[in-house]
């Protein structure tokens, strides 16, 4: 069996929220000013291969946590680049960023063991601290000629084994995307993206939205010719692709998989039972809007794009724009395995049925199951608090 | 195409009727209190205009052509503002004389707009008939004489003039485009952004004069102006831009300038654009240079409508977001700003209709709009860092013109 | 002899007006009742305006003699019952229901599928149980390969009455049991679009080499037909395996209940011409603060984006007003004699002036204004079919041999469409696709 979403739920620990040491708050300062009390990331930008169920292997980029998560090490990626980092594993979507609610700031540190420049940036937060937008020329800084065109959103990371550092003094509490700034185009669709989420306070994701248990589905796809084109070094140069106009994925995935008969309910740590508050987020690193749709039950959408929406509401579907989020409170009301697909029809693995953005949430029993009658009457109390906050 | 029958039938009939073959020669302008034909308003004490509030615009509806961010130059069809032109000059000076994207309607709340068409014909193709209409998209309780649908009214014919009125009673961010043939005319370019300021602008909110907006007289201390009657300023801007989302398909121009079939089906956005320019020409704060005289008669650009903004901080940015490509949804991020939107379809985003509910603005990193829709977004830039900031799809490889990379449907808003 | 057709017909409008009662009739969305269906799936074939007969597969009632049907047929239940609902498969593949936003299904007969139980092919059934809770628009889809199935056409909508309802009592006729979601007429909008070259694959017998990723539709529809089918009378007996019509009728100031069902892939932007709608519900569920505060949340919009799996109810409303001259022509014209008297609110019945004219709803700030503008002559302009030739609703007006003739009431016709316009054609071909009209008929005009 090849990694499902039960597994990938499961083994992907969570990075950076060990509190700064003495030494790392010395060896940071003159990199991030500002991230004295916040989590400290290290991220490796790396190439790696991905096996689909249909035995395709596709060429990826991705981010991998750096396997002591510090600088003051000599042995890893961030400290010594030279070999110590080839065990190290990329994926896509890369290691998600989980702060606590006490961290304000976030920094994160990159090691860039691609051949392409990479950068940093988080989807509805500021740009990172002291961004200076990187122009096609080399040059940085403010527009100068109105010919530029822009490579990187910020400053980058250089490549074959440069490091940068992005921080961000104050990120909200949300659910958002971290991606590459730079190319986007071309290096959010390799594979440059994953998760940050930070709650508002302990047990409660947002401003008086409490929740019990949480999972996340992260929606992402992959179109292999461009993949391949831009790992060979064929995109840019005709007759290669010299525009990312064509894409056309042919793989969907949720949590770095596509969905396979080897696939499982997604069973979460601690386990989800009936009657829970579920916080469940959604994200999308692809490039098209999405439609995941639950069967046989609703979710109440309370953000979008780590903002708390205004006027939550209870659906079935959700609308999941590209390169942003939506947050869900869901409250099963029985046990049961509750299945989720995407409703642009995005369901085979290649060609072949049966696979794509499917997903499968195992609920256990809280042992207090209500009837049949029951499990449609939501969230009402949280709703009508939430909105007259809101008035 | 049908409309060639319509036309040749309405000719026949015409002619049986005896009816005098009046207007081929000049324009026919209706604007009140306008005394020489040019859509200006010479006589603002004429009887007719007293306790109104009247505005005049003439538009031409022709062809042209324009120049995509990679060179490219595409074959459109467009309109063309010609207020101020004599009429009887507007069938000469409107050949070639399209923009892209048309030229924006900027109205008021409780004004009366006597929005004239003049169809000058397509000179690069003299095989066609085209008549064209102007449809004002969202107009509320519209009537079917105005509302430019050629099947379920009239068009006006090459050589010919109709004036459309609207009274414009509800404030917002609305859109125009011709509707012949809707699906050909609107990928060929007859796209156009226009909006309704509000009252609220003139009379300021909660009996404040103060809070009158700086562009109908307010002191500088109240906003530039509210997006919609809010009441409380909660829809209040300093800086204002309108953009246009849209497509074209180059196979599609080009099937056309060469007289072939055209592609429907076919049809996808190969230039994806913001305010008919592809990146980086959306960073050009005015017109984009002049094609030659052969391509374009207009006297300053076809392409004259900007995409960028500078902000200064603290100052509250209004986006007039719509999307009038005739293909796909577009969704767009303004990176490292926030978007609040607070209108939507030309409503305040409020419930039970605007009146008595609460607000329901959307608060977010990326909106969504499919064609035909318009978003209001401010973006407060209250504690944001100077710097510049990059409005662009998430539907990332629409950054792209074309084959050229590093294009298509950007932009950049400066924070200063 | 136009001019005297044009007159001829005018009088016969003005005599209907005089004769005919307020608000003689109201449109309901045809479908069967429940709470117990028997469905079949099967294949079929549909002709499309292009030209082409497109092997589809569909649901249609199981009763013998009824036909298969694109979409499937619309299935109406009261709130709160338990709907119960027996597949049978004569498909060549295994299929299933779904059924999206209703609580947990229960399911007899058939085998495990990976989304539902499914019925075997070639005749194999299985049975579906839920208790419809809540009261909305609702859709039901295969839950089996449905990349395909829903493709070639196995979709449909489901319809929950709100407790009380009652037809006949306009007090009781809401989608959601508030006064918010009163209406007049309601019509569906079933949403979607197809591929001919998966449907031809699979008619060849090749589904197998059916490549969805790259499922590229150049058929857009509503209720499962193409513009300007959409058209054409319900059960017109040319679209045997397409029953239901797309085409909205209306009275100035009366409500139009719009129920928009997503049931294809693509999100549509949908465009009701004419004026704002106020968007009251998603996904079956009223936008409001809470149990018994109705629709507050809602928000008129002139386009609404139908997202695939997705319903939405909308209410539309056209009065005229505020147009700045006189809809109805010019009161002095004995041929467009007319009064404005208001003397109660229309919507509640109460004794205070709402500027609409009691009986048709007329807005009396604008009676007698002119029209603004001198409209062209015949030779500057192209007619529309279903231009009446007025400006003025409810009459006629001259027009050219051969020119309207569409319009049998003089009403007003606004085309309601999808604004992503390259889905107004039906393969290659302009016009078609995801297009329909509403009509605003003259006051007094029986609908249906």
């Amino acid at each position: 069996m090849t990694p499902s979403n039960r597994t990938s739920q499961r083994q992907v620990a969570p990075l950076g929220i060990a509190p700064l040491g003495v030494a790392a708050l010395v060896a940071l300062c003159a990199l991030a000013p500002g991230a004295a009390q916040g989590a400290n990331v290290y991220l490796v930008a790396k190439s790696f291969d991905q096996t689909m169920p249909d035995g395709a292997v596709v060429p990826m980029w991705g981010f991998a946590a750096d396997p002591d998560g510090n600088a003051n090490g000599t042995g890893d990626c961030y400290e010594d680049v030279a070999g110590a980092c080839d065990a190290v594993v990329a994926r896509a979507p890369g290691p998600p960023i989980a702060l606590s609610a006490i961290d304000p700031a976030l920094t994160v540190l990159v090691t860039n063991l691609l051949d392409a420049p990479v950068s940093i940036v988080i989807s509805g937060a500021p740009l990172p601290a002291a961004s200076q937008p990187v122009w096609s020329d080399g040059s940085s800084g403010p527009r100068t000629d109105p010919a530029q065109r822009v490579r990187s959103f910020t400053n980058e990371t250089a490549p074959n084994g440069g490091r940068g550092s992005y921080a961000w003094p104050a990120l909200p509490a949300g659910t958002r995307l971290y991606q590459s700034g730079t190319h986007p185009q071309v290096q959010v669709q390799m594979g440059l993206y994953g998760e940050v989420r930070k709650p508002f306070a302990a047990g409660e994701y947002y401003d008086e939205v409490p929740y019990d248990r949480e999972v996340t589905l992260f929606f992402s796809e992959i179109d292999p010719a461009l993949h391949e084109a831009v790992a060979d070094g064929s995109y840019g140069t005709p007759p290669g692709p010299t525009s990312t106009l064509a894409y056309e994925p042919r793989y969907f995935l949720i949590n770095g998989e596509p969905w396979s008969s080897e696939s499982e309910c997604i069973e979460t740590t601690p386990a989800i039972r009936s009657n829970d508050d579920v916080l469940v987020r959604m994200l999308n690193g692809g490039l098209r809007e999405l439609v995941p749709m639950l069967l046989e039950s609703r979710w109440l959408l309370v953000a979008e794009g780590g903002y708390r929406t205004a006027d939550p509401r209870e659906q079935w579907t959700a609308h999941l724009a590209p390169g942003s989020t939506r947050d869900a409170l869901w409250r099963p009301r029985r046990a049961d395995d509750f299945r989720i697909l995407e409703r642009r029809l995005n369901l085979t693995n290649d060609s072949a049925t049966g696979g794509g953005m499917q997903a499968c949430v195992h609920v256990e029993s809280n042992g207090a199951e209500c009837g049949l009658g029951a499990e449609l009457l939501l969230v009402m109390p949280l709703v009508a608090a939430l909105r007259r906050r809101r008035g | 195409m049908a409309t060639n029958r319509l036309l040749l039938a309405a000719l026949a009939t015409a002619a049986l009727l005896g009816a005098p073959a009046a207007s081929w020669s000049a324009a026919f302008v209706q604007c009140p209190g306008d005394t020489d034909g040019d859509a200006v308003i010479d006589d603002p004490g004429a009887p007719e205009l007293a306790g109104r509030d009247v505005q005049c615009q003439h538009l031409t509806g022709g062809d042209g052509f324009i120049r995509m961010g990679d060179g490219r130059e595409l074959y459109v069809f467009g309109f063309s503002d010609v207020t101020g032109l004599p009429q009887e000059q507007v069938l000469a000076a409107g050949i070639f004389r399209t923009n892209f994207p048309a030229p924006t309607i900027r109205t008021r709340e409780g004004q009366e707009l006597y929005l004239t068409l003049t169809n000058v014909g397509t000179h690069q193709r003299p095989d066609l008939f085209d008549p064209h209409t102007v449809h004002y998209h969202g107009f509320p309780n519209a009537s079917a004489i105005f509302d430019g649908l050629p099947e379920s009214a009239i068009a006006i014919n090459q050589g010919a003039s109709f004036t459309y009125y609207y009274q414009n009673i509800e404030p917002g961010t609305y859109m125009y485009h011709c509707h012949v043939e809707a699906t050909e005319h609107m990928q060929m370019g007859m796209l156009g952004n226009l909006y309704v300021e509000p009252l609220q602008n003139r009379t300021g909110y909660g009996g404040d004069p103060d809070t009158v907006a700086e562009l109908e007289g307010g002191p500088p201390s109240a906003p530039l102006g509210y997006v919609y009657n809010d009441g409380d300023g909660s829809t209040g801007y300093d800086v204002e831009l309108a953009v246009q989302l849209a497509g074209f398909d180059h196979d599609f121009h080009d099937a056309s300038e060469n007289v072939q079939p055209l592609p429907f089906a076919a049809m996808v956005d190969t230039y994806p654009m913001l305010n008919g320019r592809g990146y980086p020409d959306t960073v050009t704060p005015g017109p984009l240079p002049k094609l030659p005289e052969s391509r374009s008669s207009d006297p300053i650009s076809p392409q004259r409508l900007g995409a960028t903004v500078s902000v200064t901080q603290g100052q509250r940015l209004l986006l007039r977001l719509s999307n009038l490509g005739v293909v796909r949804h577009y969704t767009l991020t303004a990176l490292g700003l926030p978007m609040r939107v607070v209108g939507h379809g030309a409503r305040l985003l409020r419930g039970a209709g605007q009146s008595a509910g609460a607000n329901v603005f959307v608060d977010t990193s990326a909106v969504t709009l499919g064609g035909g829709e318009s978003a209001d977004v401010l973006i407060d830039t209250s504690g944001v860092a100077p710097g510049t900031y990059f409005l662009y799809t998430t539907n990332l490889n629409y950054l792209s013109n074309d084959q050229q990379d590093f294009g298509g449907m950007m932009t950049e808003i400066v924070v200063q | 002899m136009e001019r005297m057709l044009a007159r001829a017909r005018r009088q016969l409008v003005v005599l209907a007006l005089a004769l005919l009662p307020a608000a003689p009739g109201h449109a309901v969305i045809p479908g069967i009742q429940g709470p117990s269906f028997s469905l079949r799936a099967g294949a079929t074939y549909i002709p499309t305006p292009d030209g082409d007969s497109l092997r589809i597969w569909a649901f249609g009632a199981a009763a013998a003699g009824t036909p298969l049907q694109y979409p499937g047929p619309t299935l109406i239940v009261e709130q709160g019952a338990t709907v119960t609902i027996t597949l049978t498969n004569n498909l060549p593949e295994p299929t299933s229901i779904v059924f999206p936003g209703q609580g947990a299904v229960t399911t007899s007969g058939g085998a495990p599928g990976l989304l539902t139980a499914e019925a075997a092919p070639s005749g194999g059934t299985v049975t579906y149980s839920f208790v419809a809770r809540q009261p909305g628009t609702y859709l039901y889809q295969s839950g089996s390969h449905p990349e395909l199935q829903i493709e070639m056409g196995l979709v449909g909508a489901l319809i929950v009455r709100p407790t009380g309802f009652d037809a006949n009592v306009p007090a009781q006729r809401t989608a959601y049991g508030h006064p918010d979601t009163a209406y007049d007429h309601e019509y569906l909008f079933l949403l979607s679009e197809m591929d001919p070259r998966i449907h031809d694959l699979v008619d060849f017998g090749h589904a197998n080499l059916v490549d969805n990723p790259s499922a590229f539709p150049v058929l857009w529809f509503i209720n499962g037909r193409n513009g300007i089918d959409t058209l054409s009378p319900a059960g017109a007996p040319w679209l045997p395996a397409q029953p239901y019509d797309a085409l909205a009728r209306t009275r100035p100031g009366e409500k139009v209940l719009l129920r928009f069902v997503g049931a294809g892939r693509d999100p549509h932007p949908f465009h009701p011409h004419g004026n704002h709608s106020r968007l009251v519900a998603r996904d079956a569920r009223l936008l409001g603060t809470g149990p018994g505060t109705g629709a507050d949340l809602a928000v008129d919009d002139f386009t609404f984006t139908i997202l695939p799996g997705a319903t939405y109810d909308a209410i539309f409303t056209w009065t005229g007003r505020k147009l700045g001259w006189d809809i109805y022509g010019d009161p002095s014209d004995p041929a467009f004699a007319h009064d404005c008297t208001d003397a109660v609110d229309n919507q509640t019945g109460a004794a205070t002036p709402d500027d609409l004219d009691d009986a048709t709803a007329e807005y009396c700030p604008d009676h007698g204004k002119p029209l603004r503008v001198t409209l062209p002559g015949f030779q500057d302009v192209a007619f529309g079919g279903w231009w009446s030739g007025s400006a003025f609703l409810g009459h006629f007006g001259n027009l050219p041999p051969g020119e309207g003739g569409l319009n049998l009431n003089g009403g007003l016709f606004f085309m309601w469409h999808s604004h992503n316009e390259k889905e107004l054609t039906n393969n290659d071909i302009f016009p078609g696709g995801m297009l329909t009209f509403v009509i605003i008929e003259p006051p007094g005009t029986a609908i249906p």
